[in-house]
């Protein structure tokens, strides 16, 4: 449950499978009139990391933000379905958003660090779960190690986080999200700014914080999937224009021989 | 379409390749020829033959790897250039074996047949048309039609088994035939690689269609004594 009293990183006993982490099922959401996802239904494994892939418009950044209710922040939005955490659905009445937020983090397309310091920048999320003092420092310095950003700032922890390169704004920004310890961290694009070595830079540090968390990445680089996912899904927009979930596999299913039609001329650029 | 260009140039990849199996083809044709009629002119030639095919699979390869790199081909486009860059290589090395066979009726000179030709072009000719089918299948991209030349490598295995046990018996009648019969036998053993590489084009054309790596022709091991 997403109560204060129940957070942490445990899966919960009523999760009806281990391993995995994060369940969708038969999931809608609609814009007012508009069902932008229809019937989605995947498993996220813990621990690991999941692409998913699809064109432009068809509801890959939509169906991430359903993942830790972001959609909430858009006005007229509504949900059918679940989107369950450990057992727990993430949508129940008296589930605490704030709180789902916190153990589902994200990483946005653009790096959008906060105009403060680094320190700051790292420090705001447990400082305001009251963190301070040695304790703060410590889950600073262990953020931006995590994040691999460490040894590039250690030395201007109090400049501000926009004087950094484009990649090291990016690592800045995954280090402020691991620094609440979430489980699930959701990066919508997270390299699309970037330029190749930042690119590497970035999914060199996914994969060493797949020992950790649990990993979902929307991403419009193919070859970016094929590399640091275990797991693929494939969405398209159906005849309503709404976003659906086509095939989910194996990553080196799907780029070597998938099994739909659809899948496989999109991968292989004979789409549309 | 929108990758026209990528096509354009998959499909021009396949022809090369498709004729480097017609090239191939014939040199089956020419060694076995050679052999038959002792024509050193001809295995000469053949033997000559063999750096313009090895340049036609350098080329292959190279159009290959280029593609990989530029266009990071997926899916059915992946193992169509992985299967067009192994086939090249399987391809190459038959046309090496037809060149030994060249290389066979060089160094007979003059010295007679130890026994006349039967088997040994029977072979040749299987190993031509399991070639001409497995290429047939390959452009066709049947996996079916792959798997069914595979099948065919037991001919030439059994024909292989029984030059091998034909010329044991020459040898052991007379001991001073072992030169002449060893160089049947490797005419024989060419033959029977051959074989072999065609069964191995049959699985890359298996694995292009349907993505699915298998084994084909894999011999039981020897029952323990």
């Amino acid at each position: 449950m997403f109560t204060r009293a129940l957070s942490g990183n445990t899966p919960q006993e009523n999760s009806a499978d281990p391993q995995i982490k994060m369940r969708v099922q038969n999931l809608d959401f609609y814009y007012g009139a508009f069902r932008a996802i229809a019937g989605v239904t995947m498993d996220i494994p813990e621990k690991s990391i999941t692409a998913i892939i699809g064109s432009s418009g068809c509801g890959k950044s939509t169906l991430l933000r359903t993942f830790n209710r972001m959609g909430d922040l858009v006005g007229h939005t509504r949900v059918r379905g679940s989107v369950t955490l450990d057992g727990d659905n993430i949508y129940d009445r008296n589930v605490d958003v704030v709180l789902v937020r916190r153990r589902i983090g994200m990483v946005f397309q653009r790096p959008n660090p906060f105009p403060k310091s680094i320190f700051d920048n790292v420090a705001y999320g447990p400082r305001l779960l009251g963190v301070g003092g040695k304790e703060l420092e410590q889950i600073v310095e262990q953020s931006l190690r995590d994040a691999a950003l460490w040894d590039e700032v250690k030395d201007k922890l109090h400049q501000s986080g926009l004087a950094l390169s484009g990649g090291q704004q990016q690592r800045l920004c995954v280090a402020r999200t691991i620094a609440v310890k979430p489980e699930v961290i959701l990066m919508d694009e997270p390299c699309s700014a970037l330029d190749p070595i930042a690119t590497y830079k970035i999914e060199e540090l996914m994969i060493q914080l797949r020992n950790e968390y649990t990993i979902v990445i929307v991403t419009h680089n193919m070859q970016q999937a094929a590399r640091v996912s275990s797991l693929t899904a494939f969405m398209n927009m159906n005849p309503d224009r709404a976003g659906v979930l086509v095939e989910f596999g194996p990553t080196t299913q799907i780029f070597t021989n998938p099994a739909k039609k659809e899948t496989e001329d999109y991968i292989t650029g004979r789409f549309g | 379409m929108p990758r026209d260009t990528f096509e354009k140039q998959v499909n021009d990849l396949k022809k090369t390749l498709l004729e480097l199996g017609r090239v191939t083809q014939q040199t089956i044709v020419e060694g076995v020829e050679a052999l038959k009629t002792r024509d050193r002119v001809m295995a000469q030639s053949l033997i000559a033959q063999d750096a313009g095919i090895n340049r036609m699979r350098y080329d292959i390869e190279e159009r290959a790897y280029k593609l990989i790199a530029t266009q990071q081909p997926l899916a059915s486009d992946l193992r169509g250039i992985i299967a067009i860059l192994l086939v090249a290589i399987e391809l190459e090395r038959i046309a090496d074996h037809s060149k030994n066979l060249g290389e066979i009726v060089l160094r007979m000179g003059d010295e007679p047949l130890l026994k006349p030709l039967i088997d040994i072009p029977r072979m040749a000719e299987i190993g031509e048309s399991m070639l001409s089918q497995v290429l047939d299948a390959f452009s066709r991209n049947d996996a079916e039609a792959g798997r069914a030349v595979c099948l065919r490598d037991d001919e030439l295995d059994s024909l292989y088994k029984q030059v091998f046990r034909e010329l044991m018996t020459f040898v052991m009648e007379d001991p001073r035939t072992v030169t002449r019969a060893l160089n049947l036998l490797f005419a024989a053993h060419n033959l029977e690689r051959i074989g072999d590489r065609i069964t191995n084009i049959g699985e890359r054309v298996i694995y292009a269609a349907t993505g699915h790596l298998e084994e084909l022709n894999v011999e039981a091991p020897p029952a323990a004594k």
